[in-house]
């Protein structure tokens, strides 16, 4: 167990290292080797602590390992005092704060809302058991509101975008409170 | 937030995207981030608010027997279940309780000193309701965990140097750049343990939400119905009303798994003809929380619940405690989530920075920033310092003192002040609760269980008070 313990360490290290190297020096074969020993100590930590603790400790672990190289590679400037800014003049614009309450308002509820009568109703479509269906919607529902609130965000045509949803909602929530519900 | 020009880059607009959505969870983030990274110790921190308490791997059924029956006797109040918790669950002492009280039980089998773990509770309940009511606190915590999904997404997007900068880190200068480099590069190879944390910390408070849905939609609006589908329902029993039998129980449970293994017991329903007991059970190896067994009050075999080997959809739903707490491989499974966890609180922190430092202009928020992130620890450690000392509310002494340094730092004349002086206080305020600790504990306060907890936080209060000393 020992051994083995420190033989998936010293992979997770060096496939960092490697990946380093090629970034520093600019040579793919490098990086792609370290890339596959990354791949190589996933399995070895699966081998070590079972498949479930492996694959996730196989993939946080690098996190921590690339510090090697990023230390390494640091650079450090003489530290500045924070320079002396002109104090900010906060203006309230009535339709500026009400634009974004109602943005903050839509991103927070309206989104947590449409999304879940959409996940709900495109879940229980799989052709898999039920607690399956629950579990998948539980792992994709975050997945789905973060990305559609970034799009939301992001986007120009904010209210085709809000259609867009709420009209997705309204054919979700007529599936399941209409035809489903019998 | 002003309207982008459609020629703007994809990578500009993700930007600025993540700059609106970090800023509208950065506070409630950071603390969601802290207090989770600290709360990975949280069975450590019950063992440290009552480090006297005698500890023992071992155990026997006539204990639990015992104690049992000294517990059914002293407390005779209406409760729905009992508890025996074993050092299966990571806190080597036995625990006999019930919906309202818990003791802690001798080698003789005896009910010895109350449980109080007041403190990790303020902990605990600081990350998964930020002290607000239980439901909506739960609600909005989890939104932050959809919200942190939006922000891995745009901040992946907003990087169009992310390989050309896989490696950069530039120190020092005004901080603008170190700040932008640690954010960056932490996040970046981090995203595997962060998106982990976002799905499983949205989980604790949305799945009540789709729970309310399928309920309404398909099990016309029974709850039950749809927890049932998932958690394996209580069974239906016709038996006589009678003390039960856990010895017996027990007997039979240890030819069916490893006794080390064993989490706790619940009576479920006690003095009711519906009256079982379920005894939950460690997976090794796996991340479902246990598998149950449920017994009958004669100590009859009833069933498996099917949480580790039945349908993979329970597994999942079953998994995603031990997941988002890091409970899995000791104590180096717990080291590893408090660094990642560490890296995310850091990444809360260094992302506000960056919005400050590139503010053309200053205000209040330029100081109180630094108060929120420097004052949250020390607010922890004089809430437990102030609750060792003289019993005063954790959560009342955690605010009061977090919202009095915030006030204080506006009296200060720039961010590196605040962050000097913070830092100072921090390391001060860690010693004095050093020196309550060993004043209210004795010689309990050099056993494993309380030095375990106060010497690494000596440490840290080292390195914060040498980090202010550079500074300065």
């Amino acid at each position: 167990m020992t051994t083995t313990l420190f033989v998936s360490v010293a992979l997770s290290a060096l496939a960092c290292y490697a990946i380093y190297i090629g970034w520093a020096t600019q040579k793919k074969r490098w990086a792609y080797a370290g890339w596959a020993g990354i791949a190589v100590s996933i399995v070895a930590w699966c081998n070590v602590l079972g498949t479930e603790f492996g694959i996730t400790v196989g993939l946080c672990l690098p996190a921590i390992m690339v510090w090697l190289g990023i230390a390494r590679h640091a650079k450090a400037e003489k530290t500045k005092p924070d320079a002396d800014k002109p104090p900010h003049q906060w203006q309230c614009q009535g339709k500026a704060v009400a634009l974004t309450g109602w943005h903050i308002l839509y991103v927070l509820i309206v989104q947590m809302v449409t999304f879940s009568l959409i996940v709900v109703a495109l879940v229980y479509q799989l052709p898999i058991s039920e607690p399956k269906q629950m579990a998948t919607g539980v792992i994709i529902l975050p997945l789905v509101w973060g990305v559609l609130a970034y799009w939301y965000v992001m986007s120009e045509h904010k209210l085709r975008h809000i259609l867009f949803s709420v009209v997705l909602a309204a054919v979700a929530a007529l599936y399941l409170f209409g035809v489903a519900h019998g | 937030m002003a309207k982008q020009p459609l020629t703007q880059s994809l990578s500009k607009r993700s930007l600025a995207s993540h700059t609106w959505l970090g800023l509208l969870v950065s506070a409630f983030m950071y603390l969601i981030c802290l207090s989770g990274t600290v709360a990975v110790l949280h069975l450590e921190f019950e063992r440290w608010e009552q480090p006297y308490i005698e500890e023992s791997d071992s155990f026997s059924i006539a204990q639990v027997e015992k104690a049992y029956a000294q517990f059914a006797q002293r407390y005779t109040a209406d409760t729905h279940h009992y508890y025996f918790v074993f050092p299966g669950s990571g806190i080597p002492r036995l625990v006999m309780e019930d919906d309202n009280t818990a003791h802690f039980v001798d080698a003789n089998g005896d009910l010895i000193e109350q449980e109080t773990v007041t403190w990790t509770r303020m902990l605990g309940d600081l990350h998964m309701y930020l002290h607000l009511p239980a439901t909506f606190g739960m609600i909005f915590v989890s939104t932050c965990g959809a919200l942190l999904c939006a922000l891995i997404v745009s901040g992946l997007l907003a990087h169009p140097r992310i390989v050309k900068d896989a490696f950069r880190f530039r120190a020092g200068g005004d901080g603008l750049k170190s700040n932008i480099d640690l954010h960056n590069r932490l996040s970046v190879w981090g995203t595997p343990f962060h998106l982990m944390i976002a799905v499983t910390g949205a989980y604790f408070g949305l799945a009540g939400i789709l729970v309310t849905i399928i309920s309404q939609a398909f099990y016309g609006g029974d709850n039950q119905a749809v927890y049932d589908q998932v958690f394996t329902p209580e069974p239906v029993l016709e038996q006589e009303v009678a003390p039960p039998e856990i010895g017996q129980a027990m007997r039979d449970l240890f030819e069916r798994i490893d006794r080390n293994n064993l989490i706790f017991f619940a009576i479920h329903d006690p003095g009711t003809p519906q009256q079982f007991i379920e005894f939950f059970v460690k997976e090794p190896g796996r991340f479902t929380y246990s598998e149950n067994y449920q017994y009958n009050s004669a100590g009859q075999f009833l069933s498996v619940s099917g949480y580790g080997e039945g349908d993979g959809g329970k597994q999942i739903l079953w998994s995603v405690y031990r997941l988002h707490f890091g409970d899995f491989w000791g104590m180096p499974g717990k080291v590893l989530f408090i660094i990642l966890g560490m890296m995310l609180t850091i990444i809360s922190a260094t992302g506000m920075n960056i919005w400050l430092k590139k503010r053309k202009t200053q205000d209040a928020l330029n100081l109180l920033w630094p108060a929120l992130i420097w004052g949250t620890p020390s607010a922890l450690v004089a809430s437990a310092a102030a609750y060792f000392a003289v019993s005063l509310s954790p959560t009342l002494s955690f605010w009061v003192v977090l919202c009095g340094l915030c006030v204080l730092a506006l009296t200060t004349k720039s961010q590196q002040h605040v962050t000097r002086q913070l830092k100072q206080a921090f390391s001060l305020l860690t010693l004095c609760f050093l020196l309550v600790y060993f004043a209210v504990f004795g010689e309990a306060g050099f056993s494993i269980a309380a030095l375990q907890i106060n010497i690494p936080l000596l440490l840290i209060a080292l390195w914060t008070g040498y980090s202010a000393h550079k500074q300065n």
